[in-house]
């Protein structure tokens, strides 16, 4: 028998509510690898749609495969779910960029784990950062709230662009957690993210037998690939689209790109991603309160907006929850990349805790300290 | 520097000449350079190489070669007007011909029977057809590198192993049988390259628009199968072809030769004697 839905103001860890967004979306095909510490969602999800004949449930040999699967499922016509974590992210790299070449759709949760060696299965930000290149659109949540809504409108984004969306939640801080989630109920859904209708031309036809990606001219194939980095500056406005469009629907505020908190004449902002966001804001209670910004859509990144966001700011420290090796980290080179002096803090990195505490630290030493071919590590318990 | 277009199609070692010929100038003191055009290529497809050589510096742009001061046709078939139109003013067409080419244009013409050499010395493709590369490159070498049959010579041994004999003794031919047109401006100009047709506009997303069914690969083959005696149609062979070009009809095996592009894999794996055979495509 399958289970119902939850419905409505409910305790949920960030795994159940992907599971049951990627349920509340229609998915018609969930393609799945287990892999810590993802498994619950696919887990949950094998539970929600048993017995269902509308479903696919398919259990592959790796996540190699579960892209390759999910890829094709999505290019035959069907709106696919998957998920994975870390090592599992990595393995599939090269159909990460084939999915984003192939314009397709695909919405993929990865739960954010640090990356062997050594092994841990604590979470950093390494895993999807590294993948920033592979031309998926990428969301980072701070709650489990954020995951389901960010999944939902995932659908929306990928389809509208023909890009696929990697949404980002740490493990176990968001994961494991189970908090208040507000479940919206299936007729709401419905009415928000409609069918999945691909174009003609793109679709997978058996009765219309034609080349796919086959061996363009050199100058054809660099013009698929600025199509690509087209459709991704469109997708900023397109985000500005849909999170409007969530509020109208769920009447209840969701992120487009950056969620900026604070004071936009501070003189000093940190800048982060993830579920650092929420706990910086404890520092706008303190003397000199920061401005505080977090990026919600990393890619494509919203240069114009931070920008702005920081215009009044004199001082600005990036908080990286990725290592960094011989160049500064990815966040930190995007916000300079905007023409905006930033010193760059690594931390948090396997699953270290970063509290108010590391954040003030984080922000004296980026006062002191402010190299530009390097990032500083805040490592130790500091 | 010079730089050299050579041509041909697929299988006639038209890449291999370009990489003998660079080994040749360098032998002799010069800085190369040869690649080919990347393609897809297979057998019968038009081909191209490039050869740069500079005797006092290396070579070091990277980009394709657009206008040449050597055009050399390794194919006994003409070059295409869009080749001779690489010709610098005043450069060197060297054709694989017995016969006069009979154009005129702002070029010297030099000519080799580099495919009866070939056939001559016994030097023949897979499917019987003479190579001709190798007498071309003794003509080339005679009217670049005067000096070079023995650089020539040496290159040939160092690349072609147990074909290296037949292919020193073309090379020393072509050497010899290489003669120089002089009358330039006797007869037609060469046809200039019919504009291509425009292009259609690029399909938004990498797919083709047209039906992958007008693609008939059967256009490419030289050999094709034969079903025999004692095949007992038991469909394996249908389910290795790469083309779907057989199919099981009413107890017999059927082939499609629009698609069958004669890859030889259905007789590969047959495990029957005497039930499939490879023959020649009738002309
Ligand atoms: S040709 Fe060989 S493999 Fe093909 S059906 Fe006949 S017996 Fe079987
Ligand atoms: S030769 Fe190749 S393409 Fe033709 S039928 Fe046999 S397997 Fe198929």
């Amino acid at each position: 028998m399958t289970p119902e839905l939850p419905r409505g103001r409910t305790v949920l860890t960030g795994n159940e509510a992907a599971a049951v967004a990627a349920v509340l979306a229609r998915a018609q095909q969930i393609a799945c690898y287990p892999i810590t510490p993802q498994t619950l969602i696919v887990e949950r999800l094998a539970e929600l749609v048993a017995g269902r004949d509308d479903v696919v449930f398919a259990n592959l040999d790796s996540e190699h495969s579960m892209f390759g699967y999910a890829l094709a499922a999505e290019r035959a016509g069907s709106r696919c779910f998957t998920a994975t974590s870390s090592q599992g992210l990595l393995y599939s790299h090269e159909q990460l960029h084939r999915a984003s070449r192939e314009r397709i759709p695909l919405v993929a949760v990865n739960v954010n784990r640090s990356i062997v060696a050594p092994w841990s299965l604590e979470p950093d930000l390494a895993d999807s950062i590294s993948q920033r290149d592979t031309g998926w659109v990428q969301l980072y949540c701070s709650s489990g709230q954020e995951l389901l809504d960010s999944v939902l409108c995932a659908y929306r984004i990928a389809e509208e662009a023909m890009l696929p969306v990697l949404v980002c939640a740490e493990g176990f801080l968001i994961s494991h957690t189970a908090e208040v989630v507000d479940v919206p109920s299936q007729e709401q859904v419905d009415a928000f993210l409609p069918p999945f209708r691909p174009p003609e031309d793109w679709l997978l036809d058996p009765r219309r037998p034609r080349a796919f990606s086959g061996l363009p001219e050199p100058n054809d194939y660099a013009t698929y690939q600025h199509n690509v980095a087209e459709a991704h500056d469109r997708t900023r406005e397109l985000l500005a689209e849909v999170a409007h469009d969530f509020a109208a629907a769920f009447g209840r505020e969701k992120v487009a790109s950056l969620e900026i908190t604070g004071d936009r004449a501070a003189e000093t902002a940190i800048v982060t991603i993830g579920t650092i966001g929420e706990t910086a804001r404890e520092l706008l209670t303190d003397d000199e309160p920061p401005l505080v910004v977090r990026v919600h859509a990393y890619r494509p990144f919203p240069a114009d907006e931070l920008a702005a966001a920081l215009e009044h700011v004199s001082h600005v420290c990036v908080i990286d929850r990725a290592p960094a090796f011989g160049a500064p980290g990815a966040l930190g080179e995007d916000v300079r990349s905007c023409g905006i002096p930033a010193t760059d803090i690594v931390c948090g990195l396997g699953g270290s805790d970063v509290t108010p505490e590391t954040l003030r630290a984080a922000l004296a030493r980026s006062r002191v300290e402010s190299p530009e071919r390097a990032a500083v590590y805040l490592v130790g318990g500091a | 520097m010079q730089e050299m277009l050579l041509t041909g199609r697929g299988g006639e070692g038209v890449v291999l000449a370009s990489q003998i010929l660079a080994d040749t100038f360098a032998r002799a003191g010069y800085w190369v350079q040869s690649f080919p055009e990347f393609k897809a290529e297979r057998r019968g497809a038009p081909i191209s190489a490039f050869l740069r050589w500079d005797a006092d510096e290396p070579i070091r742009r990277r980009y394709k070669v657009r206008e040449c001061d050597v055009l050399v046709a390794i194919s006994a078939s003409p070059p295409s007007a869009r080749s001779v139109a690489m010709l610098r003013p005043g450069g060197l067409l060297l054709v694989n011909r017995e016969t006069r080419f009979p154009h005129r244009g702002d070029y010297r013409v030099a000519r080799v029977p580099g495919s009866q050499v070939a056939r001559r010395n016994r030097i023949l493709s897979a499917e019987g057809r003479p190579m001709g590369n190798v007498a071309v490159l003794g003509a080339a070498v005679r009217l670049l590198l005067p000096d070079g049959l023995d650089f020539l010579e040496e290159a040939v041994r160092a690349r072609m192993g147990t074909l290296a004999e037949p292919n020193v003794l073309a090379a020393r031919e072509g050497y010899r049988l290489c003669t120089t047109q002089h009358t330039i401006g006797s007869d037609t100009p060469y046809e200039p390259a019919e504009a291509p047709p425009p292009r259609p506009p690029l399909p938004p997303f990498a797919v083709s628009l047209t039906d992958s069914r007008v693609n008939h690969t059967g256009a490419w083959s030289v050999e094709r199968p034969v079903l025999l005696e004692a095949c007992n149609v038991c469909g394996l062979c249908a389910l290795f072809c790469p083309e779907g070009a057989m199919r099981r009809v009413n107890g017999a095996m059927e082939i499609d030769f629009d698609y069958c592009k004669g890859c030889g894999i259905c007789e590969a794996v047959c495990p029957v004697r005497n039930a499939i055979a490879m023959e020649e495509v009738p002309a």
